[in-house]
């Protein structure tokens, strides 16, 4: 028997990606941009944003819903770049020296992230919003007064003239955009970085991987039921950390990716939007705080920028003013995550009183209950 | 958990995985170590003035190949900057002009950041072509003498 397309029920499945849909399309033509333009500048923010969307995935597999502590692998990374600008590692090089320098502090982090998550179950999004709070204070505390005191730095040009501390603005030149470079192809007239596009393809590869291993599958089962995987001889707390630690590591590439297309690096603030804009983009996409895919991460991140393209030339067009926009388009970010949130509580709500109603009558309809959480 | 703390886990196979953790970090500071010193850039100054001594004069025109770069033309009195990465580079230079050498190999400090390359000095022969060059802020200020010395304020 073959199922009838409902279309009430699509637009209900996927209304924060058709909302975002009908924003982009009605303020695309006013905006006046071309559609050269808009292709080139997707195609290189899909390059500069991706891999920091990814970092989200792991984390939801393993129900801990979205990692906004990844923040904490972007200060690594921004560490790293710290020390790859001071030392004068250059080009791809620099790029893997500020990585290699990031990835202990990338696991340290994620090891006390997922600890602190694992006494905060249930509130998990919360508390790691708040713990990168926390840690932005240390971050701050360790780069404007340990660095150049305590930690020794040899570039005159990156610290402050009082001896010690960073400059509020790190210039990337002798990294930016090395890897978007390394091998930029023309085709049908777009630049298109395809090393940093192989990059994202080898991570979206190790993400299939890795949810076909014994670990992606525990994974999978605490994200589902964490009683029972605890029953079954899983090592519930332990996979979580480890969720938790890849995540953060892929979070702390992500942001070296991320500032080295940008070429320079707002040090005390480039890691404070990071895991909302993430967040907005794969929740954008279509995921949801219990399941988030690989597709999610490519229509987010293309709707989210799409709308961050047009929307204050859009603005400027309609009420004199590219400033307008700007608002439009953050409360739209905002009200993304705010929307895709209250829905999910929704659905499990629903989703409880169906399955209630349905022992009461003995019989329940899965698709009563409105498809994906 | 066992009761010799071991969490059942045999002796081969705690031994085992400690090597493999050993082998990990091994290869984390190589890697570190092959990265930091491959990706190290340093500036070159390449100079065309003749030198100080007088025993070899600037070139009137000459083309500077530093690896792969692209060449560099310098005249008399030039002085040009070129970017390279590692410490082991090759120089060649093309000319009209007489010169008793034409490529030099050279090996730069890991730890300097700028080096001053005179473009005569290298086709003179002379080995120590490249030297370290320190900016006025990177320079350490000399001791003032007795002599310069802040006198004592009289009254």
């Amino acid at each position: 028997m073959t199922k009838r397309f409902d279309f009430k029920r699509f637009v209900a499945d996927n209304v924060v990606v058709v909302i975002f849909l009908v924003l982009t399309a009605i303020a695309t033509p006013i905006s006046g941009l071309s559609a050269n333009y808009i292709i080139q500048d997707i195609i290189t923010r899909i390059g500069r944003n991706s891999f920091l969307v990814f970092s989200l995935i792991l984390p939801v597999m393993a129900g801990m819903g979205l990692n906004f502590g990844m923040v904490l692998g972007a200060m690594a990374g921004e560490i790293g770049l710290i020390f790859a600008v001071d030392w004068g590692i250059s080009g791809v090089w620099g790029l893997g020296f500020a990585s290699l320098v990031g990835l202990p502090i990338a696991v340290a982090l994620g090891w006390l992230c997922g600890s602190i998550l694992n006494r905060a179950k249930g509130r998990e999004m919360a508390t790691g919003y708040i713990i990168g709070f926390f840690m932005d204070g240390v971050y701050q505390f360790a780069v404007l007064y340990l660095m150049g005191s305590l930690i020794p730095m040899r570039s005159l040009a990156i610290t402050l003239s009082r001896g010690y501390g960073i400059r509020n603005t790190l210039n990337l030149d002798s990294v930016r955009q090395s890897l978007d470079n390394l091998a930029m192809v023309k085709v049908f007239g777009f630049n298109v970085p395809v090393a940093t596009y192989l990059v994202v393809g080898a991570l979206c590869v190790f993400i299939v991987w890795f949810r076909k291993t014994k670990l992606g599958q525990d994974m999978r089962a605490i994200g589902q039921d964490q009683g029972v995987s605890n029953a079954s001889g899983i090592p519930v707390e332990k996979t979580r950390i480890i969720a938790i630690v890849v995540s953060t590591v892929l979070a702390m590439v992500g942001q070296i990716i991320f500032l080295q297309n940008m070429g320079n690096m707002a040090t005390y603030n480039a890691h404070r939007q990071t895991g909302f804009f993430a967040v907005a983009a794969i929740l954008v996409g279509g995921a949801s705080v219990t399941k988030a895919t690989i597709p999610n991460v490519f229509v987010g991140v293309v709707l989210l920028h799409l709308m961050y393209i047009v929307m204050p030339r859009a603005g400027a067009e309609l009420f004199g003013s590219a400033q307008i926009g700007e608002y439009f388009r953050d409360a739209f970010s905002y009200g993304a995550i705010a929307l895709a949130l209250v829905l999910h509580a929704w659905r499990k709500r629903r989703g409880v009183e169906i399955d209630r109603a349905g022992l009461r009558r003995n019989t329940v309809s899965p698709d009563a209950k409105g498809g994906q959480a | 958990m066992s009761a010799n703390g071991t969490n059942g886990i045999s002796p081969a196979l705690r031994r085992r995985r400690i090597v493999v953790r050993a082998c990990l970090v091994a290869l984390y500071f190589a890697v570190g170590a092959w990265v930091l010193l491959n990706g190290r850039e340093h500036t070159l100054l390449l100079d065309n003035k003749a030198l100080a001594d007088g025993s070899a004069p600037a070139f009137r025109r000459v083309k500077v190949y530093v690896d792969r770069h692209d060449p560099i033309e310098l005249y008399a009195r030039d002085r040009d900057m070129i970017k390279v990465r590692g410490q082991g580079h090759k120089i060649r230079i093309e000319t009209n002009e007489g010169a008793e050498r034409l490529e030099a190999s050279f090996r730069l400090a890991f730890g300097e950041d700028m080096f001053l390359v005179s473009v005569p000095a290298m086709a003179k022969g002379d080995d120590g072509f490249c030297e370290v060059f320190k900016t006025a802020d990177e320079a350490p200020r000399a001791e003032p003498s007795a002599d310069e010395a802040t006198p004592e304020p009289t009254f």
